[in-house]
């Protein structure tokens, strides 16, 4: 089944069908099925949103259709992740969530009454990291490196890539690497089984916050090589100083446009005071993504 | 003594169609102690290992006896159907077509449950699970109650009936 195909059979019938009435050269292109409750459903492809052939607009039944359906009404099994925004599913996609929210002791309690999904399809692209890690290893060794972009800019991808090449030693000696990933998008485990290639040599903990998870894995696995997505928290930094201290290299993501950009946020300012990672790679969004290793000041 | 066979047939007869009420109230005092105990163990599970539903309702089918065993097997079944159908609507399609001495009263108390399960988190669940499991006891309740109460009124009932058929018809 293609990926196209096995994102819309999330999909409630009647937007599957109308799903498939896409054009087929844009099956692979489609980033996001955006499903708003009283306006027509929509699909993301670089960027723009299209509307779904058909007619009709996304009923609030089709909405809680959507999530009974990805949970097999188990929304209790999925709240944990729900809370968080979105609900992971098979295969890497997952659904963002929008809607009233009811909460109770300041904890989000439930989602009622939704208003809007974004079902996200999940991409790899095999082989992207390749002249990246060749760029990065040019001395044959790994540098601690900051994955940069905006948001949607293809950092996890790109970091999926790097961490598969790492583990299966397709550009430099294959190291053993510890991955944090702590909203499953990374590898995204289900049934213990990682749903994207992250290597033979990778070791995965998911759902656990990422300063938890760095020590967690230090202590428990012993890498070469510890990987995270999404740097957001002070605590984060303190863990990966201590990680670097005990000789881990280093490879995280940072949602920002420019090393400049970096420099300016009070958060990514302490990352380059510390000095913890010596390559930043920016990726330059467009059709075709390009990266850019620029050395960072250590 | 075909006359007495004939009367002793007729009053029998007569007993057993008044006793008919009792021993569907006791059908339907059984079916409700099953779903008690099958609501009981959906907690229990809730509670302690929050399984997804279909795994809960494979539970059901394997572990209760009829009818929830019937029900949960159909609901099992129609989860097949999830994106077309709510699970709530699956949960009472169960319900009407599986067949069991249940009452309306104690139908839509459980069909409302099924309008809960599933859709949102444990507490709330848990909290629907003990109220149904409260109201299908307090149904139980009343049931035993007028089976007692009424039970040998009715054999009395349909016993004087026979009797009086039997006076006209010597």
């Amino acid at each position: 089944m293609c990926t196209f195909e096995e994102v819309i059979a999330f999909l409630p019938p009647a937007l599957r069908l109308r799903a498939r009435e896409l054009p087929k050269p844009l099956w692979d292109r489609v980033e996001e099925f955006r499903l708003r409750a009283g306006r027509l459903p929509t699909v993301s492809l670089e960027g723009d949103e299209l509307h779904l052939p058909g007619e009709g607009a996304v009923t609030r039944r089709e909405l809680e259709l959507t999530v009974e359906l990805v949970t097999q009404a188990s929304a209790h099994t999925a709240l944990e992740a729900a809370r968080r925004g979105y609900l992971p599913l098979k295969g890497g996609h997952r659904l963002g969530l929008c809607g009233s929210v009811w909460t109770e002791e300041g904890q989000v309690r439930n989602l009622r009454s939704l208003s809007s999904l974004n079902l996200r399809v999940a991409h790899a692209v095999p082989g992207c990291g390749a002249p990246v890690l060749r760029a990065l290893g040019a001395n044959g060794e790994l540098p601690n490196t900051l994955v940069l972009a905006p948001p949607g800019g293809g950092k996890t991808t790109l970091l999926r890539d790097l961490v598969r090449l790492i583990s299966d030693g397709l550009v430099l000696r294959p190291l053993r690497v510890g991955l944090c990933d702590e909203r499953g998008e990374v590898a995204a485990l289900w049934e213990g089984e990682p749903q994207f290639d992250v290597g033979g040599r990778t070791d995965i903990l998911e759902g656990c916050p990422k300063a938890q998870a760095l020590l967690m894995l230090l202590r428990a696995m012993t890498p070469q090589v510890l990987a995270c997505d999404e740097l957001t928290d002070p605590a984060d930094l303190a863990a990966l100083t201590h990680c670097a201290n005990c000789g881990s290299r280093l490879l995280a993501t940072v949602h920002a446009g420019s090393v400049e950009e970096l420099a300016v946020r009070p958060l990514y300012r302490e990352l380059l005071d510390r000095r913890l990672f010596s390559r930043a790679v920016v990726i330059r969004r467009g059709a075709d993504r390009a990266f850019r290793v620029e050395a960072l000041p250590c | 003594m075909l006359r007495a066979l004939g009367a002793l047939l007729l009053l029998g007869g007569a007993l057993a169609l008044g006793m008919a009420p009792s021993r569907e109230l006791a059908r339907r005092l059984a079916a409700l102690e099953v779903w008690g105990e099958a609501l009981a163990l959906l907690e229990r599970e809730l509670a302690f290992s929050s399984p997804p539903m279909p795994e809960l309702l494979a539970q059901l089918s394997r572990r209760s006896a009829f009818p929830v065993r019937e029900w949960a097997s159909a609901v099992l079944n129609g989860l097949e159907e999830l994106g077309e159908r709510t699970f709530g609507e699956i949960w009472r399609r169960g319900l009407e077509t599986t067949p069991g001495p249940l009452f309306p009263p104690e139908l839509e108390a459980l069909a409302r449950l099924g309008e809960a399960l599933g859709r949102y988190d444990r507490e709330s669940q848990l909290e629907s699970l003990r109220l149904t499991r409260e109201e299908l006891s307090r149904l139980a309740g009343e049931t035993r109650k007028e089976r007692q109460e009424k039970g040998k009124a009715w054999g009395a009932l349909g016993l004087s009936l026979g009797a009086a058929v039997l006076i006209l018809l010597l």
